[in-house]
């Protein structure tokens, strides 16, 4: 890869005595090595014939073409790997930021009911009647999931109550509306690995790495749904701690149910106090030259987590707590590793190896 | 895989990345291989076309042919095997070019002027273990000035070529150059003189 960096003892004694790094000892040996070797006596025979020429630049420019030319045809391929890797996390993302989306509603909507189990018909009513507060801030996500559940009666009827739901008169209505997003996402999600597979199968040298990307990309997803799950069940939690003085009294004098939410909360504020803060990590990568490396893979060490960088060098990872190094590769560069401290954005060079 | 080849394709013989690349088809091992011979086929090159840019076309054209024979062929030895694919590389496009012109044609003169033994390449080494430095000392004084100057430097003065273009401020060329052509005549003053290197 390097351009000459090879010191004299390591040229041959014809490049040596190209160079004219050579004196009588050195290219009587040369002719005497050519005696027994016809490749290099008829090598040296086309040198002699043109003294005055600059044998030396003619050669080197010679080794940096039939270099370009292999290294180009072997980096189109990569090229096309790298291409392909980008491709899947982004679709890998934009799947994740759906399904963000769907679990934020119904969790919310979750939130709800185990907040307002009463025996009242309608769940909103009874949100509202018990926590004004909560209530306001969910009806708009209550009220898209209805409006997901209306578009599909057939599917809601037929579904079996989820055994979540406390309620059966209040589950009725807002539950259902999760597991049909939640299954539409599914499919969509497999549509995609298909059509994944199929790409793969119709190239099989890509086929490793696009199920490496895959995987990454499911890895990227649990990982986000983890944080989404978590980010609603911190919200329901903060909400109820917030007015614990106006929604404690209210729900002691409704029903005992709202005792039983209330435990319930405090369990979630308990997790939630012991859950680790994820943190997101962004950066770019870059080689010696300050070009932007496509391809690098980022791993967190002590996780399975990892991403790889996109066409500007850049990647972004999110991180469970704990993690401390984040380690970089790329094939035909030093694997670095760097130590994160406090920083959010770590920016590295790789060398060449 | 890929990083763990590309690490220790430097190391590896000619044979095992012909193995290599008959395996796999990385145009990188038969670059990497064919690298290790760019300067010899250049010079082979250079015999046949004497010429910078047919020669240069000759080695990248020699690779193009490579890529498929390497896959094909069953290479024992790369080295000699190389010589006579670049040798006949030459001579076709030869063939090709000037109708007329071919390998037995073209080459005598050369052969003349530049195949001879190391002995005779090298008249200095030669007459001076003979004994006929008194004759080589002559003829060495009958030469050009730059001839002579660059043949004492190089053969009296050990000097190497690089030295004596830097010494004397010439392009290396030119110092090849003085030297090759003071070598030659000092064998046609020797042998004039009467000495040979196979006599006595």
């Amino acid at each position: 890869m390097k351009s000459e960096p090879r010191n004299k003892s390591l040229l041959t004694p014809l490049m040596q005595w190209l160079i004219g790094d050579a004196n009588r000892h050195d290219e009587r040996s040369l002719d005497a090595a050519a005696q027994s070797d016809p490749f290099l006596a008829d090598a040296l025979e086309g040198y002699r014939a043109l003294p005055e020429a600059d044998h030396v630049a003619d050669v080197t420019r010679l080794k940096a073409k039939l270099r370009q030319q292999t290294q180009r045809q072997r980096g189109a391929g990569f090229y096309a790997l790298r291409i392909a890797a980008v491709g899947a996390v982004l679709v890998a993302a934009w799947l994740v930021m759906q399904q963000f989306a769907n679990n934020d509603k119904a969790m919310v909507a979750d939130a709800v009911q185990m907040e307002a189990p009463t025996t009242d018909a309608a769940p909103p009513i009874a949100a509202d009647s018990v926590q004004p507060e909560l209530a306001e801030q969910t009806t708009t996500a209550y009220n898209i999931a209805s409006d997901e559940s209306a578009k599909e009666p057939q599917k809601v009827l037929n579904r079996p109550v989820p055994p979540k739901a406390s309620s059966p008169t209040a589950s009725s209505a807002p539950t259902p509306t999760a597991p049909p997003t939640e299954q539409a996402a599914h499919e969509n999600l497999k549509a995609v690995a298909d059509d994944e597979v199929a790409t793969s199968q119709a190239d099989k040298d890509k086929a490793m790495e696009v199920a490496k990307a895959k995987e990454e990309a499911e890895r990227k997803k649990l990982e986000l749904e983890e944080a989404a799950k978590k980010k609603s069940e911190e919200y329901a939690a903060r909400r109820a701690k917030e007015k614990p003085e106006e929604r404690v009294p209210a729900a002691a004098s409704k029903t005992s149910d709202s005792a039983a939410a209330k435990e319930k909360l405090d369990e979630i504020s308990k997790k939630k106090g012991k859950a680790p803060q994820p943190r997101q990590i962004t950066g770019k990568v870059t080689d010696g030259n300050g070009s932007p490396l496509v391809g690098v893979t980022v791993k967190a060490i002590g996780s399975n987590i990892s991403a790889v960088t996109n066409i500007d060098g850049s990647y972004s990872l999110n991180l469970p707590a704990g993690v401390v190094t984040l380690e970089f590769s790329l094939a035909g560069y030093n694997t670095q590793k760097v130590n994160l401290g406090k920083k959010n954005q770590v920016d590295i060079e790789l060398q060449e190896n | 895989m890929l990083k763990f080849l590309r690490r220790n394709i430097k190391e590896k013989s000619d044979e095992e990345l012909v193995q290599l690349y008959q395996q796999a088809g990385d145009l990188e091992v038969l670059g990497t291989l064919y690298e290790r011979y760019v300067e010899l086929v250049y010079g082979v090159s250079l015999k046949f076309f004497k010429e910078k840019t047919k020669a240069e076309d000759a080695v990248m054209a020699v690779f193009e042919t490579l890529v498929e024979k390497v896959r094909t062929q069953e290479i024992r030895q790369v080295r000699p095997w190389l010589h006579v694919v670049a040798k006949n590389h030459c001579l076709m496009q030869l063939r090709k070019k000037n109708h007329t012109v071919s390998y037995d044609e073209m080459t005598p003169a050369a052969q003349a002027e530049l195949v001879h033994s190391a002995g005779v390449l090298h008249p200095v080494d030669v007459f001076e273990e003979d004994g006929h430095q008194l004759v080589l000392k002559k003829c060495i004084e009958a030469l050009p000035a730059q001839q002579k100057h660059c043949v004492e430097q190089f053969y009296y003065e050990d000097k190497s070529y690089k030295e004596i273009a830097d010494l004397t401020g010439d392009a290396l060329g030119l110092v090849r150059s003085n030297i090759q052509n003071g070598r030659r005549n000092l064998r046609i003053c020797m042998e004039k003189s009467g000495v040979t290197a196979l006599d006595q």
